[in-house]
C-alpha cells in the first residue's frame, strides 16, 4: 500500500524537522536531566522538556511480525514483512519504530540497533531502526 | 481505611440481578438501545422494577453512544447517582465497586451498572472496529502507525514476545489458554464460537501479528449486559440468590515509556489482585473460580501469575497441564471468555462470575463456587481492576 503518509502536527513538527535532517529527537527535562520519548510534551512536575538529540542507538526490547505487509516497501525487514519493535534508546526511553534490514527470524531481546531515517509515499521523514 | 474495613465496607452490597441482551452479530440495534435493554433485563432479573432504581453507572466500548440519555430512555426520576465512567477493560469492575460505595453510604441504595458496544457492521471485518490506520491520524499517531501499531493486536503481539523470550513461554502454551475456554464454551448457550479445537487448531490458524494466531485473539461483539447492586439487606428479599462483594482495587500502572518499563511481564494486577484478596480475606488457593479478563491469550497467563495462582513465568506450563479447563484444578473463564464466547469488556469476566456464584452455569456449572475472582484490563495491559465475589456473606 504505498501511498501512506505520515503527517505532522504542531506538536510533533520538530521531531519530524529533525527526522528530515537525518537527527533524532527526544525530550529531556532541563531541570531533572530526566529522557523522554519525543510525544511526551512536559516532566511530571510540569517543566517542559526540550528537544534534544538522541544517539541514534537502541537495544531491541520486544517485537511483532505483522502478517499484513508494510504501509510502504521502505519500512520492511529484509525479507519485507512489516516488524513492529518498541527499542529502548540508549539514553532510556522508549519508542515504537520499525525494524528495517534485519532477517527477523535473527531478532533477539536486547540485540543492538541503529536508527535509520526513511520517508513513506509523499509524507514526513520518519526514524526507523536497523541491526547496529 | 485497612483491607479488612474496605472489605466489610463493600460486603454491605451484593450484585443481586444480572442482564444480557443478545450478543454477538446483532445487527441494527444502537450501543444506548442495548444498554437500556440489559438494564431491564437485570432489573427484571433481580425481582425489581425500574422505580426502585435510583443510581446509574455506564461504560461505553468501541463504538460510543452510551450516554446520559439512557436515564430518560429507561423512565428514571430522581437518581442520586448517574455517571459514565471509563477505565477502559476495568470499567466494569470499577462500576460495581462505585456502585457498592454509593449503596453502604446511602447515596444510592439500588444501583444499575451498565455496559453497551456496537462496533459491528455488517459486511465488514471484525478487525475493522479497531484498526487504527483506517482513520489516518496526524502528528505522532500517523508515525506510529508507520511503524505498525496498527491496532490492539500489535501491542499485545510485543507484550506477548517479551513474555515468551523472558520466561519460555511457547504459543503452545499461549494455545492452551484458547483450547481450555474453548472447552468451557460449550457449555455457554451464548457462546458464539462452542466447536471445541486442539492445540493443533491453534497453532494452524493464521498468524494475525506473529506470535499472536487469530486464536489468541477475542472477537468483537455487539451487544450489552447490566448488573444491579443494592444492599445485602433489600437483596434478601429479591428473586435472585446474591453474589456478595467480598473485595475490590483497582491498579493503574501508569508507567514511563522507558527503561524499566515492565510491559508483557507484570501488570497493575499484581497490585490491584492481592488487594482485593486482602479485602475479601481469601488467599488465591482458596478461589474456586477465575473470569479473567481475555482479550488475547497472553493476557489471561499474566493475569494468573500477578494473581498469585502460580509463580511468575509459570502460567504457560499451568495452562499447558489442562488445569484451567473444564476438570481442572484451576478453573478458568468457565463461559468460554472473551476468546469464545463474546466481547463486551469488563462485563464478559463479571457477568460470568455472577453466574457461577449463583450456580446457574448449566452445563459449565463449577462444582465448587464458593468464591470468585474476577479481573478487568485496559489499554496495553495499562489499567487493571479486581473483583472478589462470594456465595455468602464475607466471611
Amino acid at each position: 500500500m504505498p501511498g501512506y503518509s505520515v503527517r505532522r502536527d504542531d506538536a510533533s513538527g520538530p521531531f519530524f524537522d529533525g527526522a528530515a535532517d537525518g537527527r533524532l529527537l527526544v525530550r529531556r527535562c532541563p531541570a531533572c536531566g530526566r529522557w523522554y520519548p519525543p510525544q511526551q510534551v512536559a516532566c511530571a512536575d510540569g517543566t517542559t522538556a526540550e528537544w534534544v538529540d538522541a544517539a541514534g542507538t537502541a537495544t531491541l526490547v520486544t517485537w511483532g511480525i505483522d502478517a499484513a505487509p508494510p504501509l510502504d516497501p521502505q519500512l520492511g525487514a529484509a525479507d519485507g514483512s512489516a516488524v513492529l519493535a518498541l527499542v529502548e534508546l540508549t539514553e532510556g526511553p522508549w519508542m515504537y519504530a520499525a525494524i528495517v534490514g534485519a532477517d527477523p527470524a535473527t531478532l533477539h531481546e536486547g540485540a543492538p540497533l541503529t536508527v535509520r531515517f526513511v520517508r513513506p509515499g509523499e509524507g514526513e521523514t520518519i526514524p526507523v531502526f536497523a541491526p547496529a | 481505611m485497612s483491607d479488612d474495613e474496605l472489605g466489610r465496607l463493600l460486603g454491605r452490597a451484593a450484585i443481586v440481578g444480572l442482564g444480557i441482551t443478545d450478543v454477538g452479530k446483532v445487527y441494527g440495534r444502537s450501543a444506548l438501545d442495548f444498554a437500556a435493554d440489559a438494564a431491564r433485563r437485570a432489573v427484571a432479573d433481580a425481582g425489581l422494577t425500574m422505580s426502585d432504581v435510583d443510581g446509574v453507572l455506564m461504560s461505553n466500548g468501541a463504538s460510543g453512544g452510551v450516554d446520559l440519555r439512557l436515564q430518560r430512555e429507561l423512565g428514571l426520576r430522581d437518581l442520586g447517582l448517574l455517571s459514565i465512567v471509563s477505565s477502559y477493560g476495568a470499567t466494569a469492575i470499577a462500576m460495581v465497586q462505585q456502585a457498592a460505595i454509593a449503596v453502604a453510604t446511602g447515596q444510592a441504595t439500588t444501583v444499575v451498572c451498565v455496559h453497551a458496544d456496537a462496533p459491528l457492521q455488517p459486511e465488514q471485518r471484525s478487525s475493522a472496529a479497531y484498526d487504527r490506520s483506517a482513520t489516518a491520524p496526524a502528528g505522532f499517531a500517523s508515525y506510529f502507525v508507520a511503524s505498525g501499531m496498527r491496532s490492539a493486536n500489535a501491542g499485545y503481539a510485543l507484550a506477548a514476545r517479551r513474555h515468551m523470550a523472558r520466561y519460555g513461554t511457547t504459543s503452545e502454551q499461549l494455545g492452551a489458554v484458547a483450547v481450555a475456554q474453548r472447552a468451557w464454551a460449550a457449555g455457554n448457550p451464548l457462546a458464539r464460537f462452542r466447536e471445541p479445537i486442539t492445540v493443533a487448531d491453534h497453532q494452524a490458524s493464521r498468524v494475525v501479528m506473529d506470535p499472536l494466531r487469530l486464536l489468541d485473539c477475542c472477537m468483537v461483539s455487539n451487544g450489552g449486559i447490566a448488573v444491579v447492586v443494592t444492599s445485602v439487606d433489600r437483596a434478601r428479599d429479591l428473586a435472585q440468590p446474591p453474589v456478595h462483594l467480598w473485595g475490590a482495587a483497582q491498579c493503574h500502572h501508569g508507567q514511563p515509556f522507558s527503561h524499566g518499563n515492565e510491559l508483557g511481564l507484570w501488570t497493575g494486577a499484581a497490585i490491584a489482585g492481592p488487594k482485593a484478596m486482602a479485602m475479601a480475606g481469601v488467599r488465591p488457593a482458596e478461589i474456586d473460580v477465575r473470569e479473567l479478563y481475555d482479550c488475547y491469550t497472553i493476557t489471561c497467563l499474566v493475569t494468573l501469575e500477578d494473581y498469585g495462582f502460580c509463580a511468575k513465568g509459570d502460567s504457560g506450563p499451568l495452562a499447558e497441564s489442562g488445569a484451567l479447563g473444564p476438570g481442572g484444578s484451576m478453573p478458568t473463564n468457565t463461559g468460554g471468555g472473551q476468546l469464545s464466547s463474546f466481547y463486551l469488556w469488563g462485563m464478559t469476566p463479571v457477568s460470568e462470575a455472577v453466574i457461577q456464584i449463583r450456580g446457574q452455569g448449566g452445563d459449565r456449572q463449577v462444582p465448587r463456587h464458593d468464591v470468585a475472582i474476577a479481573s478487568g484490563n485496559g489499554g496495553l495491559l495499562d489499567y487493571h481492576a479486581s473483583l472478589v465475589v462470594g456465595r455468602g456473606p464475607r466471611r
